[in-house]
């Protein structure tokens, strides 16, 4: 890190934007329509007037300069106002998993003891006390909500306003556009996409229906969906849908983040895409740098489906190798950086961590990538323990822990198909797997879980995984 | 093993249920069980098992087993 430091002198604080932030002068689009929900219709002018009257409600209900605010993040537009309103008068905001178990609520608000709780509209008043919250703290957003994990991504307004800047400067969003949303509120790219829509004054239709209904596809035609956003699994269920053959006319152009998609899939989605004169985006992000980091523009798929692209306006990659050197050459393997106005403050898991951050100068992605010829990156493999399934994203180590907070001492392993779990003695390992499947929110077919009768450690007491790998492999 | 076995089958290993739950009143979102993944999961596996390809409409409007069945009949399925 120390090489990286001594090269880049100037701070994020030098970036400045040129358009107001996508929260601010929601006015200034007037009478286009902002936000559409069921039969409810927004303009901007009616959503700023909205925006106003609850920051008024705020501050009647806890009279607090700064308020710590807690979310339900559901996709409509009361949330939209609430998250909005807070935005504008800088009160930070946690982003809940509307489905959030009473039990992890109650770990979260024990640990950030936030001033106010919003559901629907509805404000709760938890306590009236000034906590002390970093000024640039706008935004916190969970990374690995399921394993019950507090540990929260800290976002800065001018963090969500940048990204949300870039985006709009590489994806063809006009301010005639209406998308939907197809991803969780709470979840960082679902938000990107709200936040970029906002930026360009364009539309968005709220939305809670599966892709999976006729419901959401009859919607999807009647109002005219001009783009939507999906993470890999997404993507798996639509090309099971027979995306291909479907009719959407009004379908402009659609996006991939949230993980590595089958370079094979990626392939009949661009495909897909040309021959009904669409656009298909592949992008590359993590809620460390508030959504995006990378993005392939469409021409690119077709013929380099497995590459991430290059840097989002306003920012850069850098390659370092083991020695922490930078990597020039192209075709060489190290681990990925970037940096960029939307690189996060931090991290916290508990209040006392809201109240400063040390300056970030450049995000470790944890993945192993190299740059092309053409100057464009590919992922190869990542350095932390994290696993994708079902577009969620787990920490193996945050289950480790959860598994060992009930009782149940284990190692955890697996990639982007599944999760191997190792548990000491355990004589239910079904009723296990099945706890945990719910635990997690995942389905229990992509969870491989034995008794083990040690857990090995290696010479210098290091948790033997490969050890425990040959267990599964046998 | 019946085709109604067999189709039994294919939803108790795809939904993680037992074997009980498994009549014609089960429908998608009706448990915690049958939500959006394990219906992927379901339908991938109903066309493995019945060595088929569903289509866009069949695979939305599958939504019970008893559905399941009527559906799979059009595809030359006999249930018995």
């Amino acid at each position: 890190m120390t090489a990286l430091n001594a090269q880049s002198a100037e701070a994020n604080s030098s970036y400045s934007l040129t358009s107001p932030y996508f929260f601010a002068e929601l006015e200034r689009f007037g009478q286009r329509v902002a936000a559409i929900e069921g039969a409810t219709q927004l303009t901007y002018a009616e959503l700023a007037q909205a925006c106003g009257d609850f920051a008024q409600s705020l501050t009647e209900r806890s009279g607090l300069t700064r308020a710590l605010v807690f979310l339900k993040a559901h996709n409509d537009i009361a949330t939209l106002v609430a998250y909005l309103a807070c935005q504008q008068q800088a009160h930070p905001v946690l982003l809940l998993d509307p489905n959030i178990s009473a039990e992890k609520l109650t770990k979260l608000q024990g640990l950030f003891q936030p001033n106010l709780m919003i559901d629907r509209g509805e404000i709760a008043c938890c306590h009236l006390k000034q906590l002390s919250l970093a000024p640039k703290l706008a935004l916190l957003l969970s990374t690995s909500g399921s394993t019950g994990a507090a540990k929260q991504v800290c976002l800065s307004a001018l963090n969500l306003a940048a990204n949300a800047q870039s985006i709009c400067a590489y994806l063809p969003i006009q301010a005639q556009d209406k998308t939907i949303t197809t991803l969780p509120f709470f979840y960082s790219y679902g938000l990107s996409v709200i936040n970029s829509h906002l930026q360009a004054g364009a539309c968005i239709v709220f939305n809670q229906l599966s892709l999976l209904s006729r419901e959401f596809w009859t919607l999807f035609t009647t109002q005219h969906i001009t783009s939507f956003a999906g993470v890999p699994y997404s993507y798996e269920m639509l090309l099971r849908l027979r995306f291909d053959t479907m009719r959407l006319p009004s379908l402009r152009y659609f996006t991939q983040a949230g993980g590595k998609l089958a370079t094979e899939k990626v392939s009949l989605l661009a495909q897909c895409a040309q021959a009904k004169g669409q656009q298909f985006f592949v992008m590359y992000g993590q809620t460390e740098a508030t959504a995006r980091m990378a993005y392939l523009p469409s021409e690119r798929v077709a013929y380099k489906p497995s590459a991430i692209g290059q840097a989002i306006p306003s920012g850069e990659f850098l390659l370092m190798d083991a020695t922490q050197h930078t990597i020039t050459a192209s075709q060489q393997e190290g681990e990925l950086y970037y940096r960029g106005p939307n690189v996060m403050l931090g991290y916290a898991s508990e209040l006392a961590e809201l109240s400063g951050f040390e300056t970030i100068d450049v995000l470790a992605t944890g993945d192993l990538a190299y740059r092309d010829d053409e100057g464009d990156y590919v992922i190869v493999g990542r350095c932390k323990r994290i696993i994708k399934l079902f577009g969620q994203r787990l920490d193996l180590d945050d289950i480790e822990a959860l598994l060992a907070e009930h009782g149940h001492p284990c190692y955890c392993l697996g990639n982007d198909t599944k999760l191997q779990v190792a548990v000491k003695n355990h004589t239910d390992v079904n009723a296990l797997k099945t706890w945990l499947s719910q635990q997690l929110q995942i389905h229990a077919s992509v969870i491989e879980l034995k008794s083990v009768a040690v857990l090995p450690l290696t010479a210098n007491g290091k948790k033997d995984y490969p050890a425990i790998l040959e267990v599964f492999n046998d | 093993m019946t085709n109604l076995e067999q189709l039994r089958s294919v939803f108790v290993e795809s939904l993680g249920i037992d074997a009980a739950q498994v009549n014609d009143e089960l429908r998608y979102n009706s448990i915690p069980q049958w939500d959006s993944t394990a219906h992927m999961i379901l339908i991938a596996q109903l066309e493995q098992s019945f060595n088929l390809m569903l289509d866009t409409d069949d695979i939305i409007d599958m939504s019970s087993f008893a559905q399941a069945k009527a559906i799979l009949a059009k595809y030359d399925v006999v249930f018995t």
